[in-house]
């Protein structure tokens, strides 16, 4: 690749110093330097914008999580909810009715406590 | 600016810019170590990269003043990790999988240490000689289109890439003599 920058070099001599480096390797060991910089320049800007990428959907994942918890568990309540007061006012009041009302109120007190138990603002 | 001082930045004022100090810092580092595990630019890339994503998301478990050794293991992990996996994936062994993709330019330790020590001995000329550096041989520009792009006689810049050649030779030289 460096075949014409090596031609047009100032020093003629090509021989091996005393530590065994020509000057067609030097020019080389240059040129590839040069390149490994400039990929690595590149590759920082890709580094920088992947973790830039992750970080905002991060914070979309939080907003959807806070969005889930603060809208999602009452809206979740209020459907089982009004889904119980229909069909009760639909059957009426019989110890069937009456026990799976019991039944879906306390499963769902549990869950809205340990829901919010297990809330942590770090997690979020 | 050390790296706690940016890393607190990142943590405590959420500065995210200073992570970009950061991999500006150490990428050459951990670049270096995953190639001489890998030896294979595309996959040591491809291992820097992971390297920084995993440290930007554990950052806040990092403990002490500098990342390079921090990063380093990060890099070496994930760098073995990826062997493994590109084993299992292609059922090559070991040795043949950096081979198997690199038909030029052999990876070996004496070279990587020799781009290193050059890395720095650039890294250390005054700006001026590395843009004539860079012009010429990684822009390939004749000496005379150099001379037209800084403003200087091509005598000149002639001159000038002869001391700056010689002045890297000499650095490459006590490089290796300190290392002896």
């Amino acid at each position: 690749m460096n075949q014409n920058v090596t031609n047009q070099m100032p020093c003629p001599a090509s021989e091996p110093d005393e530590r065994g480096m020509s000057d067609e390797a030097l020019s080389e060991l240059i040129s590839r330097t040069l390149e490994r910089q400039q990929m690595l320049a590149e590759l920082q800007q890709v580094i920088v914008q992947d973790v830039e990428k992750r970080v905002r959907r991060q914070w979309i994942r939080r907003v959807a999580r806070v969005l889930a918890f603060s809208f999602g568990l009452p809206a979740v309540l209020l459907v089982v909810g009004l889904g119980l007061y229909h069909y009760v006012s639909h059957v009426g009041l019989t110890t069937f009715s009456a026990a799976a009302l019991l039944f879906a109120t306390l499963t769902m007190l549990y869950a809205a406590r340990e829901a919010l138990r297990n809330f942590s603002p770090d997690e979020v | 600016m050390t790296d706690r001082e940016l890393v607190e930045e990142i943590l405590t004022h959420g500065h995210r810019e200073a992570f970009g100090q950061i991999v500006a810092r150490h990428t050459s580092l951990v670049f270096s170590r995953a190639i001489g595990i890998l030896h294979d630019e595309a996959e040591a890339a491809e291992v820097t990269q992971q390297t920084f994503v995993r440290a930007y998301e554990n950052l806040a478990s990092w403990r002490g003043e500098n990342l390079a050794p921090w990063l380093a293991t990060i890099a070496s992990y994930t760098a073995l990790k990826n062997i493994d996996r590109l084993r299992r994936h292609r059922h090559v062994s070991l040795s043949e999988t950096p081979q198997a993709e690199r038909p030029e330019e052999p990876y070996s330790d004496e070279r990587e240490r020799r781009l290193q020590q050059m890395e720095q001995a650039i890294a250390e000329l005054p700006e001026a000689d590395r843009k004539i550096l860079t012009l010429h041989y990684y822009e390939q520009l004749s000496t005379a289109e150099v001379a037209r792009r800084t403003g200087l006689s091509q005598a000149n810049v002639l001159v000038r890439l002869h001391r700056i050649r010689q002045r890297l030779k000499e650095k490459l030289k006590n490089h290796e003599s300190e290392r002896d």
